[in-house]
């Protein structure tokens, strides 16, 4: 078991499409060995948070900083692949799998820094509908296999500090509830986890704080403990502006 | 019959030449988005160097080996310097590459003047030998050979290896490659050098068959881009199956009907467009 001691600050994020100012001065603290949680309506700016995080997205102002171990740095600026150096990954909404690599490629085109729990034996020990499907193309996976080897594929890095932005989009509820002990393990082992989502059951079953996002802001952040349960969530989205 | 198998050599010794070229195009406007229209003078500037080469030295393999490093190191400058900013825009991509074809035609003419010229047969494959009934010239066949062996290594390469999964998860998706920590940069300037530097061998290898001369380029880009569109952009298999019926109906239309030569060329291509949009192994590319 290993126990990073990755956390991230964002103060005061913007971020333009164009014209259009989706992110207005964002600041979340994403604490260490702790799942965070977003929630919040469509389109509110969920997806363009995380991916600034990735750096895939370039904030035009704010800062990202990470702190990790003895390292302390501004994410901001910095390019989108030095993030797995850093121990950050992300499972994108959407999943963005290469549709013309196997899964087995998926889990060989990288390679961890650092060894760690993970290899990729072990995650096909984790996913044995993965293993059945080593060599088909990912364009021909169903949706929870997609799901899957999404988490899979980055689970390979051994990342510190997990992003992930609607994981369980369009599962069943069994799928669901595995993604969600898979999450509380990963966490057990000390892994930061932000996650963006908005299935309310699944995001009061892993997190252990929720941050509400308005329109390009985070409103109110609740501890776990001062929710108590889906329909008090939705009516402080509801409420959100 | 004779008449038919001797061009049935011809054209394939024509589809391996155009394999070489072709192959590099489209694996970069499939991974890239970017068709380079300087390719055809990359093609003519590795055929320059390597007849240099061999005046001096008189050794056909330096000639390819500088044939292939000129153009794949001007590949690199062209590369590093212009594609940032072209990526994403069609019709600057079309002006500016364009534009460089002719500033190295000119630049070519300049140094090496307009005569056309021709590379020598390396020695060993100097001699004809008897295939089908056909005398015919070991060099072209080994051209024939070296284009299958190469198609075979590249697509083990690209199917296969790890790198060519790396190579492919930067075409399908490249900010998600990126996201998993591969350097799609570093990739992009490999695929983009290792294309040139094959056009430029090419060059030095299709010397001894095509010559060297001003206004091959142009030549050699036409074809080349006709494979690309058959075959399906991106598509190495299409580029193998497209250079050589390219390679076998031109040299067919010119043998049988060369006053027509293009149309005998150009249409069956826009046949195979009519029925296969796409080219014959294209798909829609991700974005
Ligand atoms: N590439 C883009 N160009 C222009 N506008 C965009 C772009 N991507 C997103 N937007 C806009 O920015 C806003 C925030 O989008 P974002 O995807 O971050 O929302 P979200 O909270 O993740 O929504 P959802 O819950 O539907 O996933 C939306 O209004 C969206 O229309
Ligand atoms: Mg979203």
């Amino acid at each position: 078991m290993k126990l990073s001691q990755a956390s991230i600050s964002i103060s005061d994020l913007h971020v333009h499409y164009g014209l259009s100012h989706v992110l207005q001065g964002v600041s979340l603290e994403v604490r260490s060995g702790e799942v965070t949680t977003i929630v919040g309506r469509n389109g509110v700016g969920k997806t363009t948070l995380i991916n600034s995080v990735m750096g895939i997205l370039h904030p035009g102002q704010g800062s990202i900083v990470l702190q990790h171990a003895d390292i302390k740095k501004d994410l901001v600026g910095l390019p989108a692949y030095s993030r797995k150096n850093l121990g950050i990954a992300l499972v994108p909404q959407g999943r963005r799998l290469f549709g013309s690599l196997t899964v087995e490629e998926h889990l060989r085109i990288v390679r961890p820094i650092e060894e760690g729990p993970n290899t990729i034996k072990t995650i096909f020990g984790m996913f044995p509908r993965l293993y059945e499907r080593r060599k088909a193309y990912a364009n021909t996976l169903s949706g929870g296999e997609r799901s899957m080897l999404a988490i899979a594929r980055v689970l390979v890095l051994n990342p510190d500090i997990l992003l992930m932005d609607e994981p369980t989009e369009g599962l069943a509820p069994l799928l669901v509830d595995q993604i969600a002990e898979m999450i509380n393990n990963l966490n057990e082992q000390g892994v930061t986890v932000l996650l963006v989502e908005q299935k309310l059951k699944f995001a009061l079953d892993v997190a252990n704080s929720i941050a509400i996002m308005e329109r390009g802001k985070i409103g109110n952040i609740y501890p776990r403990e001062e929710i108590t349960d889906v329909e008090a969530l939705s009516d402080m989205i509801l409420g959100s502006a | 019959m004779r008449f038919w198998i001797f061009q049935l050599l011809n054209g394939l010794t024509t589809g391996a030449l155009l394999f070489f070229v072709a192959s590099g195009l489209t694996v970069v406007f499939g991974l890239m988005r970017i068709l380079n229209l300087s390719h055809g003078a990359l093609f003519l500037l590795g055929g320059y160097v390597g007849l240099s080469v061999q005046h001096f030295t008189g050794n056909f393999f330096l000639a390819a080996l500088a044939g292939a490093a000129t153009s794949g190191l001007m590949g690199l400058l062209l590369q590093q310097t212009f594609t940032r900013t072209l990526l994403g825009s069609t019709f600057n991509q079309v002006l500016l590459t364009l534009g460089i074809a002719f500033i190295l035609n000119n630049g070519m003419l300049a140094i090496w003047g307009g005569l056309p010229q021709k590379l020598k047969t390396p020695d060993f494959l100097s001699e004809s030998i008897s295939v089908f009934g056909v005398t015919y010239p070991s060099y072209r066949l080994f051209l024939i050979v070296l284009a299958f062996a190469a198609g075979l290594a590249l697509w083990v390469f690209w199917e296969r290896s790890t790198l060519g999964a790396v190579v492919r998860s930067c075409v399908d998706d490249r900010e998600m490659a990126a996201a998993m920590g591969i350097r799609v940069d570093l990739v992009f300037a490999s695929v983009f050098a290792i294309g040139a530097s094959m056009a430029g061998l090419t060059g030095v290898l299709g010397g001894p068959v095509l010559g060297v001369y001003i206004g091959l380029d142009f030549e050699v880009l036409l074809l080349a881009v006709v494979v690309v569109v058959i075959g399906g952009i991106g598509s190495l298999n299409g580029a193998f199956v497209g250079s050589m019926m390219v390679g076998l109906i031109d040299t067919f239309g010119k043998a049988s009907f060369p006053e027509i030569s293009y149309f005998t060329l150009f249409a069956p291509v826009i046949l195979i467009l009519l029925l296969r949009p796409l080219g014959l192994f294209g798909r829609i590319l991700p974005e």
